[in-house]
């Protein structure tokens, strides 16, 4: 389900402000206090207010209620009497069970019994009538209490949910300070009535149409479409601040049956699932919330980080271990010691496989988590530079380590913004091109080869290669000639040149002096990977490549010229014995062919000492990997092994250093380096 | 508040800091000391591996428990010669924003206390470029002590480094 981590947050907070509120109510007893009350209030608002969200109407109901009474505490028109604490708690009790139902996904309680009482508590407080005037007047704008029905309409309601009538309930939120509320809410009818059959409103059309109509609007409806059409043009009406479109199920309706009469006995069912749920519902009987601590637990950051780096020490403590146990087990004089040994390794290997496994995934957040900002931020930037744009965010929620979710967050707002400010268009210049007046930007994700892809794509001007490379010349960042020699693709690489910035002037929306040389080297900081493929006059797209999880890969090692480094083995292709006759030179320089593609064979060496052709073919081994997007085949002196390592951080004076992604320790306790050979030639 | 303070302050500050505590080592010929406040931990040589890529004054990286860390050359940074590995060669591990750093001294001589009274702020003649990061010069029994600020020669060094990955990435494009 989409909404599953927002579902745990609200179980997690309802959990909670359940222990609290019962505390406070404990407290209460003893000695009576606004502050206690007003907190109890507080916390049954936020309950509502996520039960609103994610559409659970009984809930909504069953602590709305509440909060009245507890408004008219609060207010002193209502006393608080042991009565009124005993349905806090039922209500507590009934939450809780309520919320251990959801979690477990077993049948949750009916809301009849409870809303019965609070019903028959209400009606039986002598200021309830004046409760109600003061609530109209002070916390519900509303004319109408939105969550209370009228018993006609729940009847209506009732008959068609019988006959197997999918109905949804659109509630509309307007502007409290907004002028002609009721215009506004018979506009929301009007409209919706033509794209669904409204069933009945709360407010009515009656009540709306004598300004009788608050903040809020309750539409029950019926439609093909399941009301989106419906929640589309209610979302177009002026004042109008939140639609939420959930699916009627009738479980509020007990109340409005209850409403007609408050000891009808068509609730006998309901009834009976409550009291089995409250024991029985006794009016003083003692309640004991069962505890639950199992769900989540907070922890602090830098907690986690502690148990990563140990867990990396682990890691590296188990390779050594069944290194020294093979040693062990090749000497007959200590061999039966080494097999006791390798299998303690073995079983260490496994343990602490599980453990590392276990501590990546703690320090997963989804992605989501840091875009729902981008659609406002689009909309007021668009709107700021008088362009009409729709964005959109569409495929998987892929989850990332917090530290790579940290790295991007600005990279992406830099993209997004270039996508607003350089990319798409102004309306008149679209149109003249035939393209439609709203551009598009897309963020999509996704996984793949154990890697997460964000793209964001837009459909815009697109970025012309010889712009690039003009600005480029300007800025002295190349001259004429080398610019002469690039390719197109070459070309777009200069946008991640330090110093520079394609914006004619620095305006409000980009160029606030940070360009994509820092967007590269942040993604680079986490092992990530950004390309911008464009095309003039249809668009560009930005692909960041990032890892799952940060701080542990496997790499393959090897040695050259004395010293060992690592490459993590996501870059690498393949590893072949190199035997003097297959290197072929191509243009004089040296290759090799395998299975048909040629790859240019370079010295890793002469790489880092950026003379890529120093020993022209005379290595043992070739790593067969990529940079970019072409093939390139590493002569390297040894192979050492692959290994699981730990990607520790160079330090701010080796950070930025190309072709090197950080730093890792050997099982035998050297520091290595780890090369990046996407960037190193 | 503030100006209240301020002349206590100082009052305190000169009582207290009217001797200094420095790790006092041998580059060369000449001593040099740095303040025992900087100094985390000295350790004795160790294998350290070059990083390819690294501007010319960093020696390379070390293992220190686990942690990678960077290991800059003294004599290199200072323009001295190239000099080769005795056993009296010590790393000193200082702080620098949260972030340790080494650096290579031929040896470490002593921890000393001296009188503030005995350090004068350095001659720009002697200083010359390196004036940012020498405090002064304290006369120690005939002999004298360049006073090196640690955090300065590797803000420097930081410096001169993003200069060096930025003209190189700037000549290959």
């Amino acid at each position: 389900m989409e909404y599953t981590e927002d579902l745990n947050i609200f179980l997690e907070e309802v959990d909670e402000l359940l222990t609290n509120t019962e505390q406070n109510l404990v407290a209460l007893e003893k000695s009576p206090s606004e502050g206690l009350i007003q907190e109890i209030f507080r916390a049954m608002h936020t309950i509502k207010g996520g039960a609103a969200t994610l559409g659970f109407q009984d809930c909504v109901e069953v602590t709305h209620a509440m909060e009245n009474i507890l408004d008219e505490i609060r207010s002193g028109t209502r006393e608080l009497t042991t009565e009124i604490t005993d349905l806090l708690l039922l209500v507590l009790d009934w939450l809780s069970a309520w919320t251990n139902a959801l979690e477990t996904g077993s049948e949750k309680p009916s809301a009849g019994k409870v809303m019965a009482r609070i019903q028959s508590v209400q009606a039986s407080g002598d200021g309830a009538a004046e409760g109600q005037v003061k609530r109209g007047a002070q916390a519900e704008p509303s004319g109408k209490d939105p969550s209370v029905l009228d018993p006609a309409l729940a009847k209506q309601l009732i008959e068609r949910l019988d006959q197997g009538m999918p109905i949804h309930k659109l509630s509309v939120k307007f502007n409290p300070e907004a002028d002609l509320l009721s215009v506004r809410c018979f506009q929301v009818l009007v409209l919706v009535g033509e794209e669904a059959e409204i069933i009945g409103s709360v407010p009515s059309m009656e009540d709306v149409e004598s300004d009788e109509a608050g903040a809020e609007l309750d539409i029950y409806l019926t439609s093909d479409d399941g009301g989106v059409s419906a929640k589309q043009v209610a979302e177009s009406v002026q004042d109008v601040v939140q639609v939420s479109l959930v699916p009627f199920d009738g479980s509020g309706l007990a109340q409005g049956k209850t409403q007609e009469s408050p000891a009808d006995e068509g609730l006998g069912e309901d009834n009976g699932r409550a009291g089995g749920e409250d024991g029985g519902g006794g009016d003083t009987e003692l309640m004991i919330r069962k505890t639950n601590l199992g769900r989540t637990v907070r922890v602090n950051v830098e907690l986690l980080d502690l148990l990563l780096n140990l867990v990396g020490e682990l890691v590296i403590d188990r390779t050594r271990l069944s290194q020294i146990a093979s040693r062990m087990q090749a000497d007959e004089a200590t061999a039966v010691v080494g097999n006791e040994l390798a299998a303690l390794s073995a079983r260490f290997q496994r343990t602490s496989q599980e453990l590392q496994e276990g501590i990546m995934k703690a320090r997963l957040l989804p992605l989501r988590s840091i875009l729902t900002k981008f659609p406002r931020m689009i909309r007021d930037l668009s709107s700021r530079c008088g362009k009409q744009i729709d964005f959109e965010i569409t495929g998987e929620q892929p989850e990332l380590d917090r530290t790579v979710l940290e790295a991007i967050d600005d990279p992406l707002i830099h993209i997004l913004r270039n996508a607003v400010d350089h990319g798409i268009e102004l309306p008149e210049e679209r149109k003249a091109v035939g393209k439609p007046e709203r551009g598009k930007i897309t963020l999509s994700a996704w996984y793949q080869d154990n890697q997460v892809f964000i793209q964001v794509r837009d459909d815009g001007r697109g970025i012309d290669p010889e712009k690039i490379k003009q600005t480029a010349i300007d800025k002295g960042i190349i001259t004429r000639e080398a610019a002469a020699r690039l390719s197109d693709r070459e070309a777009l690489e200069l946008i991640f040149a330090p110093g520079f910035s394609t914006a004619k002037q620095a305006t409000e929306v980009s160029g606030r002096g940070v360009g994509m040389d820092v967007v590269r080297t942040n993604l680079e900081r986490i092992n990530g990977h950004i390309e911008v493929r464009s095309e003039a006059g249809v668009g560009t797209a930005v692909i960041l490549r990032l890892p799952l999880t940060l701080a542990i890969v496997r790499a393959l090692l090897v040695e050259c010229s004395g010293i060992t480094y690592a490459i993590p083995t996501s870059s690498v292709e393949e590893v072949l014995a190199v035997r003097p006759e297959d290197v072929k030179t191509v243009k004089g320089k040296a290759a090799l062919t395998v299975r048909g593609s040629v790859f240019p064979l370079v010295s890793l060496e002469g790489c880092l000492k950026d003379d890529p052709w120093m020993r022209n073919g005379n290595f043992r081994y070739a790593v067969l990997t990529r940079t970019h997007d072409e093939p390139l085949a590493l002569g390297v002196d040894g192979l050492i092994g692959e290994e699981e390592i730990v990607v520790k951080e160079l330090g701010r004076i080796l950070s930025r250093l190309k072709g090197i992604g950080g730093a890792t320790i050997l099982p035998q306790g050297d520091p290595a380096v780890i090369l990046d050979t996407t960037n190193l030639v | 508040m503030s100006t209240n303070h301020n002349p206590n302050d100082d009052t305190a500050r000169r009582e207290t800091s009217h001797e200094r505590q420095i790790v006092a080592f041998c580059l060369g010929r000449e001593t040099y000391g740095v303040d025992i406040q900087k100094v985390r931990e000295i350790i004795p040589m160790q294998k350290i591996v070059p990083v390819p890529r690294a501007p010319d004054f960093v020696e390379g990286i070390i293992n220190l428990r686990g942690k990678v860390i960077a290991v800059l050359d003294l004599r290199k940074h200072f323009g001295f010669e190239k000099k080769e590995p005795t056993p009296e060669q010590r790393i000193v591990l200082t702080e620098s924003d949260g972030e340790s750093i080494g650096v290579i001294v031929d040896s470490v001589s002593s921890v000393l206390r001296i009188s503030e009274d005995s350090i004068e702020p350095p001659a720009s003649v002697i200083a010359g470029d390196e004036i940012d990061y020498i405090q002064g010069i304290a006369k120690v029994d005939d002999s004298l002590i360049v006073l090196l600020d640690l955090t300065r020669i590797i803000s420097d060094a930081e410096r001169r480094t993003l200069k060096q990955v930025d003209l190189a990435s700037a000549l290959a494009k």
